[in-house]
């Protein structure tokens, strides 16, 4: 028979097995329910990835983040139905919403690291996977947190942030709020323009804050220009927009009046030093020229072109040596500059301009000059420059002579043609005297513009100013004639309009055109050649329009020496033309 | 509590030993005292509350679980003690009763 009332002497060793039990398999306990609920957990992963299960006996405790209203319960009774699990409470911390909403990719170092907020765990893993698609080898670093807020189409916004900093060498991107912000070197101008173009297109709803884009590196680093006489044309290189518009502008600024044609292309690798300061030199010179380019290659500067007169080798080597800022150097400065010589007369002097092939030939121009020029003063100013076309120093000499006539005026040669402009003493000098340039120009040069003019007429003297005038003027040259003929010498004819000049001017004077020889011949003949040299004078200042009622001419001879004849110097003073004022 | 059962098979198994050992050595023929005296009403008025509580799950964590395997290897000790007066029932007095067949036998065998 059963005896019930015993059985109580078993409940020692049942509590000690108890306690035993307890003590054992607790935990084991604890481990399975909890992996049970998390199993439920993972379930519903777009809710509770960031939710863990924890177990007390067959308690479990919901811990982590809860994205949405409700999620707890929600997953709280998912895990209640659970077998095995007893009770179920959760103690979740709401996700919060993020102000500014802030997401960042960033290259650094073999790293891609993802910075910020995100809202949902499945699209932090989408992102992620994204991520690690566009890293280019390097490994995906997620430093995300949870965060509510993200801006429309977030997801989307991500994929084309990463997309885009994919193609550059450093790329990295990032938002705040819906402020897009893009950075990375570009590797090519296609990627370049392809990242420029993006900025420009970004996703709905997004503006751009900030895109540091970094043009690709070029080797060599090539720019350059060229001109003509309608545009100029800016290509290669250029190290910044902001320099790109500053040369384009210069360029503008220096060929007003020719179109501008900007072709430059942004690239990093440009030399040290100011690049832009270096460019504006070299247009600055190319400007002067008429046609040209100009050519900067890793720091080095080069200009070839046709320049002018003013505008030669030396001086644009000379002036863009003291222009370009270092450490930019000058290579090749190859100017085609016309051979030019000009001989200005006015204001009382002459100045001689330009080139002449050496010293001699530099001498020989002013002697010249000095000759025919009547003692105006003669300022040489002439360069020596070797490559002179044949003949040019003698073509210049024989054609001083008609030049000398004017009053006034330039005569100026480019390479073989002469340009001639000025002012004639009076209007059959001046018809005179073209066609004398043109009988004196020499064989292969050429006569380009011939502008003369007629002088007005200076004022008029008082009578007793002409003697002194005439005297003056002849004290300066003498007029000349073909050796025992009464044939004036075309060297003389200069002398001779402004002689005439002064006729004009003694308008109220009567003159006397006295003519003189040596005592080399016959008296007789002496005197018949003297008088037919003073009516030669005088048919000349008849011949230019002036009234020759007033004007006698004489021959005296031999019989007025002012020198002694017996040396050649003496002889030469003595044959002489006069002017005396009655 | 399926996941009790599951998880202390061998622990509840020993409960129940401990209870048939217990049976087995407190079964007799001696007079059974009266049910409500001793420990029993105690013991019931115990189990009762554990299992309310249990129930109710008003233990919170290890106590709960602690409570229903206290309620557990209860019930599989007293199932225990059952089983074990029980098989002293069958193995202890039976083989006497049988003894006197086999007397018999052997007597009818002999006067065979």
């Amino acid at each position: 028979m059963h005896q019930p009332g015993k059985w109580w002497v078993g409940l020692l060793p049942i509590a000690a097995l108890w306690v035993l039990a307890n003590g054992v398999r607790t935990e084991s306990v604890e481990v399975e329910v909890a992996s049970r609920a998390q199993a439920v957990l993972a379930e519903a992963p777009d809710i509770a990835s960031e939710m863990k299960a924890k177990a007390l006996g067959r308690d479990v405790r919901l811990e982590g983040l809860e994205f949405a209203d409700g999620d707890g319960t929600r997953m709280a009774q998912a895990v209640d139905r659970a077998n095995g699990v007893r009770l179920v409470d959760w103690r979740l911390q709401r996700v919060l919403p993020a102000r500014p909403f802030e997401f960042a990719a960033t290259r650094v170092g073999d790293e891609l690291r993802l910075t910020g907020s995100v809202p949902t765990p499945v699209i932090r893993g989408r992102i992620v996977t994204m991520a690690k698609e566009n890293a280019g080898g390097k490994s995906v670093v997620d430093a995300l947190a949870y965060a509510t807020g993200a801006p429309n189409g977030f997801e989307a916004i991500v994929a084309f942030g990463l997309g885009e900093a994919a193609k550059l060498d450093g790329g990295s991107f990032g938002i705040v709020d819906t402020g897009y912000s893009i950075s990375g070197a570009a590797v090519s101008f296609e990627v370049y323009d392809a990242a420029i173009a993006a900025t420009k297109s970004l996703p709905a709803g997004l503006q751009l804050a900030h895109a540091e884009i970094l043009p690709p590196e070029i080797k060599p680093y090539r720019w350059d220009a060229s001109s003509d006489d309608k545009s100029v044309t800016l290509q290669g290189l250029a190290p910044s927009d902001a320099i790109r518009t500053e040369i384009a502008a210069t360029a503008t600024r220096l060929f007003s009046g020719r179109a501008v044609v900007n072709r430059m292309r942004l690239a990093r690798g440009a030399p040290n030093g100011d690049f832009a300061r270096a460019a504006t030199s070299a247009l600055t010179e190319l400007a002067k020229l008429a046609d040209g380019e100009t050519t900067m290659t890793d720091g080095e500067l080069s200009i070839r072109g046709h320049g002018s007169a003013a505008v030669t080798n030396d001086v644009v080597n000379a002036s863009v040596r003291a222009s370009l800022p270092e450490p930019f150097k000058v290579g090749v400065v190859d100017i085609i500059a016309p051979y030019a010589f000009k001989i200005a007369k006015g204001g009382g002097r002459v100045v001689l301009t330009g080139f002449a092939p050496n010293d001699a030939a530099r001498n020989d121009l002013a002697s010249a000059a000095k000759t025919v020029f009547l003692g105006e003063p003669i300022e040489n100013e002439l360069a020596n420059r070797s490559d002179a076309p044949a003949g040019l120093v003698n073509a210049v000499k024989a054609l001083f002579p008609s030049f000398a006539r004017l009053a006034s005026g330039s005569l100026t040669s480019e390479d073989m043609v002469f340009n001639v402009e000025g002012l004639a003493i009076y209007e059959k000098a001046a018809n005179e005297i073209k066609l004398e340039l043109g009988r004196a120009l020499a064989r292969g040069f050429k006569l380009g513009v011939v502008s003369i003019g007629v002088a007005p007429p200076p004022p008029l003297l008082e009578v007793n100013e002409c003697q002194p005038a005439f005297d003056g003027m002849l004290s300066k040259g003498r007029i000349l004639f073909e050796t025992g003929s009464a044939n004036l010498s075309k060297e003389s004819l200069a002398l001779l309009d402004h002689l005439i000049e002064l006729v004009r001017r003694c308008r109220e004077a009567s003159i006397e055109v006295a003519g003189h020889t040596d005592s080399q011949g016959t008296p007789e003949l002496n005197l018949d050649l003297s008088q037919r040299r003073a009516e030669a004078v005088t048919s000349y200042i008849g011949e230019s329009g002036v009234d020759t009622v007033r004007i006698t001419s004489v021959g005296y001879g031999e019989t007025k020496p002012v020198a002694s004849n017996d040396t050649p110097e003496g002889r030469a003073q003595n044959r002489r033309i006069e002017f005396v004022v009655k | 509590m399926l996941l009790d059962l599951a998880s202390y098979p061998a622990w509840l198994v020993a409960a129940l030993a401990i209870g048939a050992v217990i049976g087995w050595q407190t079964y007799s023929d001696a007079p059974r005292r009266y049910w409500r005296d001793g420990w029993i009403v105690w013991g019931a008025i115990a189990f009762v509350i554990g299992v309310m509580l249990a129930a109710l799950k008003l233990l919170p964590g290890r106590y709960g679980l602690w409570l229903e395997i206290a309620l557990l290897m209860s019930v599989f000790y007293i199932v225990g003690c059952f089983v074990g007066g029980w098989l002293k029932s069958i193995l202890v007095r039976e083989p006497v009763a049988r003894l006197m067949p086999d007397v018999k036998d052997r007597q009818t065998g002999s006067a065979l």
